[in-house]
């Protein structure tokens, strides 16, 4: 898909949203497409690499049984304050409108106090492991396995 | 350089010596609190140091799991349906269901409600051909006191510390084109701006 000198950087490519046209957002942000846990739920997802780990809000855990995982007890802070929660690995699936779809798992926090419908892919346990790159202008999010 | 033997109130001293706190602490203690002040890097390294040593007694397999890079399963395999048309709808009717739960295929809104829970159970009833793409919809609210704004350097101002850059733009764009102010946001116009190439250079 992309390719850096001679070596393939990414294997899939995919169109995120980057915000409502009629909502006042903040900043565009880059919301990408996921099927996530053992059922693939579609979902789009907040890119942040500034964010130690990605965090599944607890109505979407709840709906993929997720909630009452067992995993490390933590406490992070983060953009809504200090929050309490469980470090969880999760299967997940960048979804390609081109290429070749990753299918990966990666460590995500679960909060009960997270604020619902919103998550958030961190850098540890899940893009600190690919290789992805961005094309802001025209709204594409490549991705592949790192090495 | 030879190695000096300890006299033998100093091996006391050393006996009796009290452990550093760090040390009288777990290691799934020490490794939380890294994780806890983000240093996973840090959090890594001591549960190397954990594996490495193996006497510790303590179950560390759960740290393990979290802290391990993200696991390739597959590259490959199913492909998204064309969203195009979904993300369409969620910008054109987007703000008609603030603060709800949406699921949308082929541009069509399929179910909303304010949890998701609701939303899937109506969506069990329906068997939709394919996933829908399932959305929280957030509106962030104007910046108080917006209305009131004088300027457009003010509300400009406004929005820029609300972090609403996109509607910051909006407005300059307004201004600019309108021309009818006497206010001078060349400084605004200069850092709203999108970035500008000013030299691509390659290495070889």
């Amino acid at each position: 898909m992309l390719r850096l000198g001679e070596v393939a950087f990414t294997q899939g490519r995919s169109t995120f949203l980057d915000r409502h046209g009629k909502v006042p957002e903040p900043t565009a942000k880059i919301y990408v497409r996921l099927l996530l846990g053992e059922t693939r739920l579609p979902v789009d997802a907040q890119v942040d690499t500034g964010a130690a780990w990605s965090v599944l809000d607890p109505e979407t855990a709840q709906s993929l049984d997720l909630l009452d995982s067992d995993g490390p007890f933590t406490r992070i802070e983060t953009r809504f304050g200090r929050m309490e929660g469980r470090l969880v690995r999760i299967p997940i699936v960048f979804v390609a409108d081109e290429g070749e779809s990753l299918d990966t798992e990666g460590t995500f926090f679960i909060s009960p106090g997270w604020p619902s419908g919103r998550i958030f892919l961190g850098y540890s346990g899940l893009l600190d492991s690919m290789r992805f790159a961005l094309d802001p202008q025209a709204n594409q999010f490549y991705f592949g396995p790192g090495v | 350089m030879p190695k000096r033997t300890p006299k033998a109130d100093e091996t006391m001293a050393q006996a009796l010596r009290k452990p550093a706190p760090e040390e009288t602490k777990s290691y799934y203690d020490r490794i939380r609190e890294l994780v806890e002040a983000d240093d996973v890097a840090g959090a890594r390294q001591l549960l190397a140091e954990a594996l490495e040593q193996g006497d510790h007694g303590e179950d560390l397999s759960g740290w393990q799991k979290v802290l391990a890079p993200a696991k390739v399963i597959r590259v490959g395999g199913e492909r998204d349906i064309d969203r195009t048309a979904d993300f369409q709808w969620l910008r054109e009717h987007g703000k008609e269901y603030d603060g709800q739960w949406v699921a949308v295929l082929g541009g069509k809104l399929l179910a909303h409600a304010t949890s998701l829970a609701e939303v899937l159970s109506t969506l069990k009833e329906k068997k939709p051909a394919h996933p829908p793409l399932f959305h929280r919809i957030y509106f962030q609210p104007e910046p108080p006191g917006l209305s009131e704004a004088r300027t457009y350097a003010e509300k400009i101002r406004m929005l820029v510390e609300a972090d609403l850059v996109g509607e910051a733009r909006k407005v300059l764009a307004e201004a600019l084109e309108r021309g009818d102010h006497d206010e001078d946001l060349s400084g605004w116009q200069r850092v709203l701006a999108p970035a500008k190439v000013i030299r691509r250079s390659s290495t070889s």
